[in-house]
């Protein structure tokens, strides 16, 4: 049994599975068609909305953080 | 489009030649019964002649113009294309003016969010990608056809109308000396975007146009930055547009750039407009030499096609037949493979080795590549240019990302065109047991080093070829058998023993291949068999060859099943 403190300090966590890109690009074209579907003022309600709904789903809250970092380091392009 | 003061051929650094108009026998009196009429001598029509010319038929090419196309338009030619420049035998010229690239890169925000390497090896003989303005393209193969004794070339003809009949097609002929009708028993119909041919028969192209209008501009100026594809997203010259840069031979930059929607393109094509805008990007390039302004043009993104491209005895093939986007460089490569595979298909009717039943698979193999193309450029065109703000907003998203994070790189994927495999066409028969690997029934040869500056594909024959398998160059008694009979039914066929330690050389060329690579790219065992049809596709292949099914896979592929 691992302990939530021998995890934290593991140093390479084990890699997740990950949606395979033909999969991303269904939901990259799903997701610009609802956008565009929708006023453009509700587009951050939207978008934060789906982040919590996404967020639920995934059971390791430090795979959440990880992505939430990921999205906020994207800005500095 | 050219700067102020300067003709319309009046270029930097290609010397035009002039094609003179030469009086046909139609206007003497004559009325010969031509094999196959081309209209068009765009790289498509000439490429279709030299296909034919090597498969032994002759073929007459109308193009009303005087030399070759006023700009460099399709500039990226594709390893597919360059094997297929192989097969026609008109290569070299290509590789020594070309520039080869296997690489590029996407910028966002002027910065680089990802580098793209296109899959290279060294069993290949050429490379990914090649850079070379189309009237040199144009000019290469017209060079070549000029010197084929099975090729008339009629320049300053204008083809103003067709009709055809059971058995042949006949043109009205518009020349600097009166008018004629010429009689064929086919018609190749390459005269490109404006087709007249499509519109004689009232066919017209299904499809959408994509939003996106491009400036496609071309300067001169000397700079040591590599052969790569350059694509800008939202370039601080200018936010909310896409640039793409390229490099072509001559000290020739091909730059790329996006109007956005509100944009007046009768504007934006102006000398003025243009030398600004160039000006501005050339600077963000980081460019300090000088540079001049050589041609300019407008291009829009389509996807459109015939519904059918074959019309009794016209077949369409390259632009008369399909209008596509130009990313992904699709439009004069797939333009080419339509041309090798009419043109074989034609003259294997023409020589009385298969029936006209042949030609119904040309439709279902190249409107099938153009469809894919419409699926890929589809999704590259709403990235290259998003047609909406939920499209905008994800495009960028993705790129923001892919600075730091691989999985969003694969968005910015430029899609380049791959060859297409014609696994549902009717001549390519079902089945493919055994195989784990290498080329599948309908896919093109893959190419394999036999050595040093020697491959595969440098090997094959003019018609169709067999590929056997075998460790030491000997065959089984049964094929032996089994080819001595086809060949003795069938001319046109080359057989190929592929042998890793050949001893013996019992039938057609034996090509060694010490390091196994063949044997690998094709997944071979000793007894393996590939047959592969005159455009280099895969028929059909055995692990072990059973020689009975191998006189039905021929038939199939010469549309008797
Ligand atoms: C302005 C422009 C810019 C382009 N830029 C790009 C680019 O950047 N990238 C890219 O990939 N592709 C580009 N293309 C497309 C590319 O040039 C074509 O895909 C390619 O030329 C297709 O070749 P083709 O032989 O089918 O047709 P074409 O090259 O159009 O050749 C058709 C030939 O038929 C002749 N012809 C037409 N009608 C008749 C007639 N009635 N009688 C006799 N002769 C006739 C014409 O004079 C011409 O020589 C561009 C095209 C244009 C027009």
């Amino acid at each position: 049994m691992t302990t939530p403190t021998s995890m934290q300090t593991q140093a390479q966590p084990q890699p997740q599975p990950t949606l395979p890109f033909s999969d991303l690009e269904e939901v990259y074209e799903q997701l610009a068609v609802t956008l565009d579907a929708l006023p453009e003022t509700q587009e951050t309600l939207f978008l934060a909305q789906l982040a919590l709904a996404l967020a639920h789903r995934v059971p390791d809250v430090a795979q959440v953080m990880a992505a939430i970092r990921e999205a906020r380091d994207g800005l500095e392009t | 489009m050219r700067p102020a003061g300067k003709g319309e051929l009046d270029s930097l650094y290609f010397d035009y030649p002039h094609f003179p108009f030469v009086r046909p026998a139609e206007l003497n009196g004559d009325q010969p019964r031509h094999r196959v009429a081309i209209v068009g001598a765009g790289p498509v029509g000439v490429a279709a002649a030299l296909e034919l010319a090597r498969q032994g038929i002759e073929s007459v090419v109308l193009d009303d113009k005087t030399t070759l196309n006023d700009g460099s338009r399709a500039i990226c030619l594709s390893r597919h294309s360059l094997e297929i420049l192989q097969q026609l035998g008109v290569e070299k010229p290509f590789i020594e003016k070309a520039l080869g690239w296997t690489r590029g890169r996407t910028y966002f925000h002027d910065h680089e969010v990802y580098r793209f390497e296109m899959p290279h090896s060294d069993q290949e003989r050429f490379l990914p990608m090649y850079n070379l303005q189309q009237q040199y393209i144009e000019q290469f193969l017209v060079d070549a056809a000029m010197q084929s004794g099975l090729i008339e070339m009629r320049w300053q003809q204008t083809v103003t109308d067709v009709t055809q009949s059971d058995d042949g097609v006949t043109l009205s002929v518009n020349t600097p000396e009166g008018d004629y009708r010429l009689e064929a028993d086919y018609l190749l119909a390459a005269d490109g975007g404006r087709s007249v041919v499509r519109k004689a028969f009232d066919l017209p192209l299904h499809g959408e146009a994509y939003e996106g209008r491009y400036v496609i501009a071309d300067v001169r100026m000397t700079s040591d930055f590599p052969t790569e594809r350059r694509a800008f997203f939202s370039p601080s010259v200018m936010p909310e547009s896409t640039l793409l840069v390229h490099k072509q031979p001559d000290d020739i930059w091909r730059i790329d750039y996006q109007l956005l929607p509100n944009e007046d393109p009768d504007l934006a094509v102006t000398e003025a407009a243009i030398r600004e805008r160039v000006g501005l990007i050339i600077e963000m390039l980081g460019e300090d030499s000088d540079w001049e302004l050589e041609w300019w043009s407008l291009y829009k993104a389509y996807t459109l096609a015939l519904d059918d491209y074959r019309h009794g005895r016209v077949l369409f093939i390259g632009d008369s037949a399909h209008l596509v986007p130009i990313f992904g460089v699709r439009g004069l490569n797939n333009g080419l493979a339509d041309a090798v595979n009419a043109a074989w298909k034609l003259a294997w009717v023409l020589k009385g080795e298969a029936s006209e039943k042949l030609l119904d698979s040309y439709s279902p193999e190249r409107r099938g590549a153009t469809l894919e193309v419409f699926t890929n450029a589809g999704k590259s065109t709403r990235f290259m240019t998003p047609p909406s703000r939920g499209y905008r907003l994800m495009r960028d998203a993705a790129l923001s990302l892919a600075l730091r994070n691989d999985y969003a790189s694969n968005f910015a994927d430029p899609r380049q065109v791959t060859p297409y495999t014609y696994a549902e066409s009717p001549v390519t028969p079902a089945g493919d047991a055994g195989f784990t690997a290498g080329p599948m029934p309908g896919a093109p040869l893959i190419n394999r080093r036999l050595g040093e500056d020697d491959f595969l594909l440098d090997h094959l024959g003019v018609g169709f070829n067999l590929l056997v398998f075998s460790e030491d160059g000997s065959v089984t008694p049964e094929l032996q058998a089994a080819l001595t009979d086809l060949q003795a039914r069938q001319t046109g066929l080359d057989v190929l023993v592929i042998a890793r330690h050949p001893k013996t050389a019992p039938l057609g060329t034996t090509l060694v291949d010490r390091q196994g690579a063949c044997f690998d790219g094709y997944d071979a065992e000793p007894g393996s068999v590939y047959l592969v049809r005159p455009d280099r596709h895969v028929t059909a292949r055995w692990k072990t060859l059973d020689a009975s099914t191998l006189n039905t896979a021929f038939k199939t592929a010469l549309g008797e099943h």
